[in-house]
């Protein structure tokens, strides 16, 4: 059930992704959808899921969305996961505003990486600061918005069984 | 109990490894295009491509619903008899015109197909996507249809960009405003040379222009066919400004001849064509 559920998941990131990007590709340069799984199982599940998850969307985007070189991403989300649920497991952030950083910081990290990795193999520069800027909000705030609506759908669904 | 969870960490620290180390072997396999890395694009671009092509439905039926609003708000206060013709008669004409545009455009790809060789291929673009570090467009063209890494990719007005990578299905190509991007150009009334590089905005950059050459607003850049993909005459853009610099050097920025936000159909070239000096309808050659 936990394997169907993340790849429900993943399937609905990169189904949304790919609508968002068809209905305003200006609107989606500065969101991902494709990061909610990951920030998911960072604040939900466990140090693995998370790198798990972040493999995973990172080489659909890689494929889908990008490039760059293939891996690329996926790298990077694998690495952000890891670190990123270490932080979940340690701290309580699973409320609204530590659901918002958790948002921004995994954007930021993920164009910080971008642009070393980008360095590193001799590619055309990484976005700009005021491109991860936007990102690193619309994520954060985005990640707030959909926690909050999936545990408002969660909420109403139980109290209708109860009910 | 501290046991087992240090033996969790352990796990988790050598997946880690793992991954990291797999994906790190995927991205110099990828930049030096070895064959396990490409299959492996390959085998999840097709295994993700049904999830790929319902958002492209999905999107395309939301973008067709805000247009029926529009259209349904703009007919608001007439009377409901009139209301419910006008809708009928808009979607009719929104259907008209979308057939109309498509088979226009249609039209003026097999014109140009057949001005150029037959081998080259239709495709439709299936995802597009414009930030500063990537310009792309996917295809819905790959292997299976004949289509190869570095062929070029065409529109009507000019050229779109190069195939870089190849699934079986679906193709991958870098625009010209890609920031890696380059192709030789030449301005069709002076025949200036250049590079016309990708800035990863909607200009390009005409480079390496000698500055003694005469290079003026709204000169026509073409593709030079010297050197890459691309044969000669496919319109490249159109020179938007001309900015000199202190160090006696010039900046020259071309505004390109196809709008690569909204190009929707496109030929990619199977086999190195003799170019023609294609112009976008409504456009007059300028001599040479």
């Amino acid at each position: 059930m936990k394997a169907l559920n993340f790849l429900l998941g993943v399937a609905a990131a990169v189904v949304l992704q790919t609508a968002l990007t068809r209905l305003s590709g200006g609107f989606a340069r500065y969101v991902d959808l494709t990061l909610l799984p990951v920030i998911w199982y960072c604040l939900r599940g466990t140090q693995r899921s998370a790198m798990l998850a972040g493999c995973a969307v990172g080489l659909i985007h890689d494929a889908w969305f990008r490039l760059a070189v293939f891996g690329m991403a996926g790298f990077k989300r694998t690495l952000l996961g890891w670190i990123l649920a270490a932080l979940g497991g340690r701290f309580e952030l699973n409320h609204g505003l530590g659901r918002f950083i958790v948002g921004v910081l995994l954007a930021v990290g993920d164009g910080a990486l971008d642009i070393g990795l980008r360095g590193l193999m001799d590619l055309s520069q990484g976005p700009g600061w005021l491109e991860m800027l936007g990102r690193a909000l619309c994520t954060g705030v985005l990640t707030v918005v959909v926690f909050a609506a999936i545990d408002g759908f969660r909420g109403s669904r139980s109290r209708g069984r109860l009910g | 109990m501290r046991r087992a969870g240090q033996g969790k960490t352990r796990q988790n620290a050598f997946l880690l490894t793992f991954l990291l180390l797999a994906q790190l072997l995927l991205m110099t396999g990828s930049a030096r295009r070895a064959a396990g890395a490409t299959h492996l694009e390959s085998w999840t671009m097709g295994l993700t491509s049904p999830l790929v092509s319902l958002g492209d439905l999905i999107g395309g039926g939301v973008d067709g619903l805000f247009d029926g609003i529009a259209d349904l708000v703009g007919a608001h206060g007439r009377s409901s008899l009139l209301a419910r013709e006008n809708r009928a008669l808009r979607i009719e004409l929104m259907r008209a015109r979308e057939a109309g545009g498509e088979n226009e455009r249609l039209r003026q790809l097999l014109m140009m197909r057949e001005s150029l060789s037959p081998d080259s291929i239709g495709a439709s673009v299936v995802l597009s996507r414009h930030t500063s570090t990537e310009q792309m467009l996917i295809l819905d063209r790959g292997a299976n249809d004949g289509v190869r890494v570095d062929q070029a990719v065409v529109a009507w007005g000019g050229a779109v960009g190069r195939v870089i990578e190849v699934g079986a299905t679906h193709a991958k190509v870098r625009l010209l405003t890609d920031p890696n991007s380059g192709i030789a150009g030449v301005v069709q009334r002076g025949r200036a040379q250049g590079m016309v590089q990708g800035t990863g905005k909607d200009t390009l950059d005409f480079a390496f222009v000698s500055r003694l050459d005469d290079v003026v607003l709204n000169d026509r850049t073409v593709a030079s066919g010297a050197v890459g993909i691309f044969p000669r005459g496919f319109g490249i853009g159109r020179v938007s400004s001309i900015i000199e610099k202190p160090n006696g050097s010039r900046r020259i920025e071309l505004v390109p001849e196809i709008d690569y936000r909204t190009v929707e159909e496109v030929l990619i070239l199977l086999e190195p064509t003799p170019g023609e000096w294609l112009l976008p309808p409504g456009l007059v050659e300028q001599e040479p």
